[in-house]
């Protein structure tokens, strides 16, 4: 049986605005709302469509913190066989070096055929986890993928890596490997609601301590702060109406109306 | 002070790719006229390639067998090899699609720090800086690094405008011996996306919708006001992996590069990845709810509001304009 391992983050919600700690060496995670890592979302989804093809075995990986657990229950209600939650018990999400330790830790001990992940997540900056992990564990690796397929039967895989234009270049590569994924061959499925309540009262966690240990990057943090605005639109204001009237005027006079 | 730059050169289907051309350049302005900068390049380059690489004072064509099949991991172990030998103080490297494979992996090849999203580079007494550029461009992250090597990758449109001086442009080749090819990833071919829809980097006018459209029937919203425009719909990235656009309607890093004479950005953030396929257009308007959202670093003019309603609005002073003409 194939063993498939997905692996989800939290990242900051963007749609919220993000705050800078007084020291301006980080976030202020205590007031950062955190999200499922988009393209590990996308990842979820390919380790679910494989799995669902190849009659494998899913183990969603996870490390504790924030409001991890209600990802794990969306993870259980869509199909995630078995879950991982590595403790961290640390006020600041893991950095990518730590996530690597760890999970080039863990991984060895899965029997995994194939590791899918996010190719990237919105905080990473002195380190790319998924390329990472599969250097470490001396497997091959693509990245910014849409799409892992297996038509030939056996330890090949092909793999679609996007490159500009939507243009793919399809790959193969042989198991056990890591995917960097940046988007599933179809939209992440929607769960209902209820069926992750359901999910919440059935699945089981497996917490495994001891896995992840803090790890200084060579890299060091100066200064942390908000994009400025280097230079700025032209800001219309008032009513809807009074902006919208001010902006046709104004194209009507840079000459953009047809 | 940093001696020598590497620069991986990246090769799309027989040409040099404009990022590399920029990273080149950003070599030279980093690294200063006593920094020797290595251009790479692997497979059997054609010369109109090399030609382009002249920024360069040496350029070094690591002869793989493979034609410069875009194998990254294969790349990075055969370059990791050799950076010792070479003397390499820094390498950079295109965010690219190749370039996002390579680096990573090459740091951890050699056990260098990576630095990844950067925007602009200073050399030091004391090593490198950088600044990078994280979250959707929101936020950004001044760091050092040491005297070591180290792995760089520059976002696109850090260094665009430098003009640089050719360097020596003494080219080496070098063979590649077939075991140190990592052959546990092959490329196949390349797959163009199917052309039965518009082509959006023909079109004079684009209504652009990303995450804040937050659902599929909004898009609806969209089309009138492109209509109204006499426009066509495109997208960032959100709203094509959720599968509401084709692929053929993305803007961006990985979608197209467009350059109209109107582009409406419908609750776009602004990522440098989308910001990349679109700044070049002649007049930006983008409408969003957060006023600090870096769209409205590139956009002529900005609407801090919701777009449910400004668009109506808008949409309909179109109308009454075209009635009174």
């Amino acid at each position: 049986m194939m063993n498939i391992v997905a692996v989800v983050r939290l990242v900051p919600d963007l749609v919220e605005q993000l705050v800078v700690n007084p020291e301006e060496d980080n976030l202020d995670w205590d007031q950062t709302a955190l999200t499922l890592n988009e393209s590990d979302d996308h990842a979820l989804e390919e380790a679910l469509l494989v799995k669902e093809k190849h009659h494998g075995q899913l183990t969603v990986v996870a490390f504790d913190y924030g409001e991890i657990d209600q990802v794990l229950y969306m993870a259980a209600a869509k199909g995630a066989d078995r879950i991982i939650k590595i403790a961290w018990p640390h006020p600041e999400p893991p950095n990518s070096l730590e996530m690597v330790g760890a999970l080039g830790r863990l991984v060895p001990t899965l029997q995994a055929d194939l590791v899918v992940m996010g190719c990237q997540s919105q905080t990473e900056f002195f380190g790319m986890a998924a390329a990472q992990l599969a250097a470490r564990l001396g497997w091959p690796y693509v990245g910014v993928v849409r799409g892992v397929q297996n038509q030939a039967g056996g330890g090949w895989w092909k793999v679609f890596k996007e490159y500009p234009g939507a243009v793919l270049a399809e790959m193969e590569v042989q198991l056990p490997a890591v995917i960097g994924i940046l988007t599933a061959s179809q939209p992440p499925r929607y769960v209902p609601v209820s069926r992750i309540r359901a999910a919440s009262q059935t699945a089981r966690f497996e917490t495994i301590d001891g896995m992840a240990k803090p790890e200084e990057s060579a890299v060091n943090i100066r200064r942390v702060y908000l994009t400025p605005a280097t230079s700025h639109a032209e800001m219309l204001k008032g009513t809807e109406e009074e902006v919208a009237r001010r902006l046709v005027d104004l194209l009507v006079e840079r000459g953009v109306l047809k | 002070m940093i001696r020598r730059i590497l620069v991986p050169v990246e090769i799309y289907r027989n040409q040099v790719t404009d990022l590399t051309r920029e990273v080149l350049a950003a070599a030279r302005v980093v690294g200063g006229e006593q920094c020797e900068v290595v251009a790479c390049v692997f497979g059997e380059p054609p010369p109109e390639a090399v030609a382009r690489l002249q920024v360069a004072d040496r350029i070094l064509i690591l002869r793989d067998g493979q034609v410069g099949q875009p194998v990254a991991i294969a790349q990075a172990a055969v370059l990791s090899r050799r950076l010792a030998q070479l003397g390499v103080d820094v390498v950079f490297v295109g965010s690219s699609s190749w370039g996002l494979d390579l680096a990573p992996l090459l740091a951890s090849f050699v056990d260098a720090p990576l630095i990844a999203n950067c925007q602009n580079l200073e050399c030091t007494t004391e090593g490198l800086r950088a600044t990078c550029r994280i979250c959707a461009g929101k936020l950004l992250v001044d760091v050092e690094i040491g005297q070591r090597l180290a792995v760089v990758l520059l976002l696109s449109g850090s260094y665009a405008r430098y003009e640089v001086p050719p360097g020596k442009g003494v080219i080496e080749k070098c063979e590649v011996a077939p075991e140190e090819w990592d052959a546990r990833v092959t490329f196949l071919r390349w797959v163009e996306p199917a052309r039965e829809d518009i082509d959006i980097t023909q079109e004079s006018t684009l209504v652009a919708v990303g995450r804040g459209i937050e659902r599929q029937e909004n898009l609806t919203l969209a089309e009138e006001l492109a209509e109204a425009l006499g426009g066509v719909v495109c997208g960032s990235r959100p709203v094509i992996d959720q599968g509401w656009l084709p692929p053929t309607r993305q803007v961006g890093k990985s979608g197209m590069t467009v350059k109209p004479k109107l582009y409406f950005a419908l609750g776009i953030s602004g990522a440098p990845e989308h910001v990349e396929g679109m700044k070049d257009a002649e007049l930006i308007v983008a409408i969003n709810r957060d006023e600090r959202a870096p769209i409205f670093n590139v956009a002529h003019y900005g609407i801090a509001a919701d777009l449910f309603d400004v668009v109506p609005a808008i949409k309909e002073a179109l109308v009454a304009r075209r009635q009174e003409v």
